[in-house]
């Protein structure tokens, strides 16, 4: 029986690396992994944004290669190409549109809810900024019940609350042009790290009770609180733990090299660990140099709880913090840093836990780590939308994939403009 | 946790130049020096073989031959410089680093920075105690003593010129002359033991190395070495002897200049005959000579080799009332002295002599290191590129 593979490639553009996982969307649910392409991306991504196209194309054509490689040549008949997009320009803001039911027995309908959907995106962009993705937060029958669907309540009137996610035309457009100069001519899928990770490593329960999950890589840290299986923020600061091993480059005079291994290699906190008074470095005449401990982990604590303040504010000011029952995921590069989820801990005061890939399968090993979080969560939010797209199947309700209507040069979703409308939970 | 091991103290005393390794070769001639590492340094051979010492280094051997330096400093730097990887080895587990010898000549003038600086690397502290040169040498060879002291002052942590004219002050003019030049290395000897015992006044009453570069690094300062010793053969009050000895040293400059002191190290040590009592009225008496304002550092130390006698050192320092080593350092960022410098408000002077100009504020320099070509991140008005730190205005100890 001839048997069609359904191969789905996510890329990731990382301040530290760059990363291919080539998956295969299995018929019964759930994606294996059948390949991998990694290297480090030497300064040609900074902050989360491409800074140097021809490098990062340079180690992007490599990584593609060796996933490919390591896949078995199954990249070229991928049939979604999934990239996560981060970077300074991305904003979100929450949609809210209205419907009257009118209907005689006064049921929400699916058009209901899909006209509700497009009131709540019709809010005007700048002409430079483009949706990137878009997510059901919660519905709000007759203006007092809040429901997370809506489909077949009885109602006179409802609304829908919808997260939307928008960039800078330009920078977004640029992830997508970089895989179309590596070779890709399918349609690109841009995905915010922040949604992907959350794809990637939350559990059921904990995007029902409420969460806050902190993904924070070497260029960006990118935070989103899901309540009720619904998006209610998201945002990303462009601050990431390269900026503490800057911090600690300029305050101690030390080689940033230098100190992006101190932070790597568990040294500091095994330093801790042994109550020593300072940090051994040899200089380049050969003599050692002793760096307070004190000096190190002050400019670390004062960074890591800066960052998470502001992340707290921020929350504070939207009047969600009360909505993370689950407490805090901490993710990315620098959840491996022992020192950022107790920070984290201390600044929200709630229970946090380090996220990785936990349901990853298939031949690749080895991504059960913090760093795979969001480019797992690609390839997970891939899979999801090959899923919806071509079996039209409703499912899982964290799942609605709304899409940019505006994106005219979008021809994959003009062509799909329907089944937009036909995505329910 | 292990227990953390405090290393023993070994004091190194480096003899440099033809004046310095006769000095180590009378310090070494002194019973109580047997605890103190000696080593001679000189690049003529001939200076050296004199000396009895086990230690010691003749400079150069391959370049100068075992020929001087001839007075020329450039010539002692390059030979020196030539010795650091021995030099390194040499100081080796080394507490405290103490370099004696005569500025003006060349090797010393222009090996001592050599020593400076390999301790200083090995993060040693350092003691110079330099003879300065006669007035009847002659002036070249003062202005070769002021420059060589004028690169010595940023690397060591104390230094220490002896003028030598002070030596022969309180000899009578038909003194021998061989028994003179003795007499005098003595005098640097004694002066070099006496600072030396301040390293090791730990167990008694402390004073230590850390108090006197306190005080030293605190401003420019002029001081001097005064050292008595007397045994108990010499009369009934040994203590009262080594003091009025030590008041008469030539080096101290009279008991005036304890009186005139800034600030005070007074040492004792004795045998382990010592007792209280002696100590009690040595430094009561001691206390009769010291102005009112000063600041007394005082310590004491036994040590079997000093059996029957006791050493009493004083090291006077005093303050030049003008500038501190702050002002010092201000004034050379702000390029003038707001104090001194004469306001002149001539209009028709439109070039400004050089002093005028606007110096900088000497604020922390905020810096954003590798960010410093991305785009800025503002958050409230603050960049978040510039480490949290430097926005909080936290000052952080780089450690050494």
């Amino acid at each position: 029986m001839f048997h069609q593979r359904n191969i789905i490639t996510a890329v990731e553009l990382g301040t530290s690396k760059i990363c291919v996982l080539v998956g295969e969307a299995l018929p019964e649910g759930g994606i294996s992994v059948i390949g991998r392409g990694e290297a480090s991306s030497e300064n040609a991504i900074c902050k989360g944004e491409i800074s140097d196209m021809s490098a990062a194309l340079d180690i992007l054509m490599r990584v593609i290669d060796e996933a490919d490689e390591s896949s078995g040549r199954q990249v070229n008949s991928s049939s979604l190409i999934a990239v996560a997009v981060t970077g300074a320009s991305i904003n979100s803001y929450q949609g809210i549109g209205t419907v009257f039911v009118k209907s005689e027995n006064h049921r929400v309908s699916d058009d209901d809810i899909d006209e509700a959907l497009q009131n709540a995106q019709v809010k005007p962009l700048p002409f430079d900024q483009t949706i990137i993705n878009t997510f059901d937060s919660y519905f709000m029958l007759d203006g007092c019940r809040r429901v997370r669907n809506p489909s077949e309540q009885v109602a006179d009137k409802f609304e829908a609350y919808i997260h939307v996610i928008h960039g800078d035309t330009n920078r977004i457009e640029n992830f997508k042009s970089i895989l179309r100069d590596a070779g890709f001519d399918e349609e690109i899928i841009p995905a915010f790290s922040g949604i992907a990770s959350a794809y990637g490593i939350l559990t059921e329960e904990e995007k029902e009770n409420g969460v806050l999950l902190a993904d924070m890589g070497a260029g960006t840290t990118e935070y989103i609180v899901i309540y009720n299986m619904g998006v209610l923020y998201s945002g990303v600061l462009p601050v990431g733990f390269d900026h503490v091993a800057n911090d600690l480059s300029i305050g101690l005079d030390l080689h940033i090299s230098t100190c992006r291994k101190m932070l790597r290699d568990g040294s500091i906190m095994q330093h801790i660990h042994d109550r020593k008074g300072f940090v051994e470095l040899k200089t380049v005449n050969g003599n050692i140099r002793k760096v307070p401990l004190s000096s190190i982990e002050k400019i670390i604590d004062l960074r890591l709880r800066e960052i998470f303040q502001i992340i707290h504010r921020k929350i504070k000011d939207h009047g969600i913090i009360n909505n993370l029952g689950a407490g805090g995921v901490i993710s990315g590069g620098a959840a491996l840093f022992p020192r950022t989820s107790e920070v984290f801990k201390e600044v929200f005061e709630f229970p946090v836990r380090i996220g990785q890939p936990f349901d990853a399968s298939g031949a690749v090993t080895g991504i059960e780590n913090p760093r795979y979080s969001t480019i797992w969560g690609v390839l997970k939010f891939g899979e999801e939308l090959s899923r919806i797209l071509t079996n039209k199947e409703k499912r899982g309700v964290f799942s609605r994939m709304l899409n940019p209507l505006d994106n005219a040069a979008n021809r994959f979703w003009q062509g799909m403009s329907n089944l937009k409308n036909s995505i329910k939970f | 946790m292990t227990a953390e091991k405090t290393k023993p103290v070994k004091v190194t005393v480096v003899g440099i130049g033809n004046s310095g390794v006769k000095i180590i070769n009378r310090l070494a001639g002194l019973k109580e020096s047997g605890w103190l590492n000696m080593i001679a340094v000189d690049t003529d051979a001939e200076s050296i073989e004199k000396c009895g010492i086990p230690d010691k280094i003749v400079a150069d051997m391959q370049w100068r031959n075992g020929i001087g330096c001839g007075g020329d400093v450039i010539k002692g730097q390059r030979s020196l410089g030539r010795e650091r990887p021995r030099i390194n080895e040499l100081l080796e587990d080394t507490t405290l680093l103490i370099v004696t010898g005569g500025l003006g000549g060349g090797t010393a003038t222009g090996g001592a920075p050599i020593f400076a600086s390999v301790a200083k690397s090995r993060k040693i502290p350092t003691i110079f105690i330099m003879t300065t040169p006669f007035t009847l040498e002659g002036h070249s060879k003062r202005r070769i003593a002021e420059d060589g002291v004028r690169e010595l002052l940023p690397t060591v942590d104390v230094l220490l010129c002896l003028p030598n004219d002070l030596l022969f002050s309180s000899l009578p003019a038909d003194f021998p002359v061989g028994d003179a030049f003795e007499k005098a290395d003595i005098e640097v000897a004694r002066a070099i033991l006496g600072v030396s015992e301040i390293m090791r006044c730990k167990n008694l009453l402390a004073a230590d190395f850390s108090d006197f570069v306190a005080i030293m690094n605190k401003r420019k300062s002029v001081c001097s070495i005064g050292v008595g010793t007397a045994a108990s053969s010499d009369g009934l009050n040994r203590c009262h002897l080594a003091l009025e000895r030590m008041l008469e040293s030539p080096l101290l400059g009279g008991a005036a200049q304890m009186k005139e002191a800034d600030a005070l190290f007074l040492v004792m040590t004795g045998g382990p005959d010592l007792n209280i009592g002696e100590t009690k009225m040595a430094f009561e008496i001691a206390a009769k000579f010291i102005g009112e304002d000063s600041k007394v550092i005082v310590g004491t130390n036994t040590d079997p080799a000093y059996a029957d006698f006791v050493q009493i050192t004083a090291i006077t320092v005093k303050f030049d009332k003008k500038e501190t080593k702050e002002d010092l350092r201000r004034n050379k960022d702000f390029g003038f002295d707001p104090m001194s410098s004469p306001v002149r408000t001539t209009v028709n002077n439109t070039t400004l002599p050089k002093d005028f100009e606007q110096g900088e504020l000497p604020l922390q320099n905020v810096s954003k290191g590798i960010f410093l070509n991305t785009t800025p991140v503002n958050h409230n008005g603050e960049d978040l590129d510039v480490p949290t730190y430097q926005r909080r205005m936290i000052i952080i100890d780089k450690g050494e």
